[in-house]
């Protein structure tokens, strides 16, 4: 073993200058086939670059042929026996282990419910309020109608923004914008409310000439799937009376 | 021998000045020490936030077939991606930096997702783009 050692370091050292022209070799070729973007990023002059590759070369991926679905081939002269269950053997060597007590039995009438759903009583519409300013987020539990109603008072620049996020908590936008946006400039100029991309000119009516005020107890109804959420905000100088209440079942 | 009983006037001023003294440096130093603090955390913002986009940018590109700038500040990725059955789909992904240069838009399957670098970048302007 002794006299092997100068016989490995010299194996170890050819491979090593092997390695090192070969990266030496690499590194002066051009890969220009590998570079797909750059990307830059930054504020004002600090700037950072990030250079992207790309892994499959330009027009080759969709255009491929579909392979055929594959299936695995029979195994020839084989038999099959049936497999031999010990679930029926421990059953009924220790039954005591497979059968449930009575005190279990019919606890609850709904045993796969979540706590959320065994604390809210089934079929009664919830009402979130959220007065003044502030945000407030409500996840749906399950598919349903979520009325919104909102009302928003103030003599200052003021929002309402009613946001609408899917499973994933990508927003859904209504040609754009969210589900519904009220902004307000001051307490006298027209302003109507923006539900799902539409104008609602009747969220607003005209008090005395120029004089305009946001109509009371206007809502919009939306459907919502499950695990779907949905954010209220309001902000900016709206007055406490100001509110938007969320009222569903789902909640 | 005549022995004091109290402060004289000049004394208290003098006092009360070095007292002024000590408090609007003592509030300088901790207004100072609040905007770097602040200065951090906007930083850090900024990276995590430009972390995410560069990140999906990146996957977005990796699977590209082309990229191409239709408008400035708008870049649309044609990619190719797998459906649950394995089967080869192509899908346009769109990313807008907005008109203000404060946030960036990704539009994917009629779905828009905006990172918004205002707070992070504390109002000024970002650059971003995309260099195929």
């Amino acid at each position: 073993m002794i006299f092997q050692k100068p016989l490995m370091e010299k194996k170890s050292a050819s491979i090593s200058s092997l390695s090192l022209l070969l990266l030496l070799h690499a590194s002066l070729l051009p890969l220009p086939a590998l570079k797909a973007a750059q990307i830059e990023i930054g504020i004002d002059s600090a700037i950072t670059t990030f250079t992207v590759e790309q892994l499959n070369a330009s027009g080759t991926s969709t255009e491929q042929p579909i392979s055929e679905q594959t299936t695995p081939a029979a195994v020839p002269g084989t038999t099959v026996a049936p497999v031999i269950e010990p679930a029926d053997e421990l059953s009924q060597r220790n039954p005591h282990i497979f059968t449930r007590p009575q005190a279990v039995e019919s606890v609850s009438t709904r045993p796969n419910a979540t706590v959320e759903q065994v604390l809210q009583t089934q079929g009664t519409p919830q009402t979130q309020t959220l007065s003044g300013k502030g945000s407030k987020e409500l996840v749906a539990l399950a598919d349903g109608e979520v009325s919104l109603e909102v009302y928003l008072y103030t003599y200052s620049p003021a929002d309402i923004v009613v946001r609408l996020y899917d499973e994933d908590g990508n927003e859904i936008r209504f040609d754009g914008q969210p589900l519904l946006s009220w902004r307000r400039v001051d307490g006298s100029s027209y302003a109507p409310v923006s539900f799902k991309g539409a104008v609602d000119s009747s969220s607003m009516f005209e008090e005395s000439p120029g004089d305009y005020s946001p109509t009371p107890g206007i809502s919009y109804k939306i459907d919502v799937k499950k695990g779907q959420k949905v954010v209220l905000t309001t902000s900016g100088g709206a007055e406490p009376r100001s509110y938007v209440k969320a009222t569903s079942t789902v909640f | 021998m005549s022995a004091r009983k109290a402060f004289t006037t000049v004394e208290l001023i003098t006092v009360a000045a070095l007292l002024c003294g000590a408090i609007a440096l003592w509030y300088y130093v901790l207004m100072q020490a609040r905007m770097q603090s602040g200065d951090i955390e906007d930083e850090q913002s900024f990276h995590a936030l430009s972390a995410s986009l560069v990140g999906e940018l990146r996957r977005d590109i990796r699977s590209s077939l082309s990229i191409s700038s239709s408008a400035p500040g708008k870049w649309e990725i044609d990619t190719v991606s797998t459906d649950r059955e394995c089967l080869p789909i192509r899908e346009t992904v769109v990313y807008e930096l907005s008109q203000d240069r404060l946030k960036v838009r990704v539009t994917r399957k009629e779905k828009t997702k905006t990172y918004d670098f205002s707070k992070a970048s504390d109002g000024k302007e970002i650059s971003f783009n995309i260099i195929p």
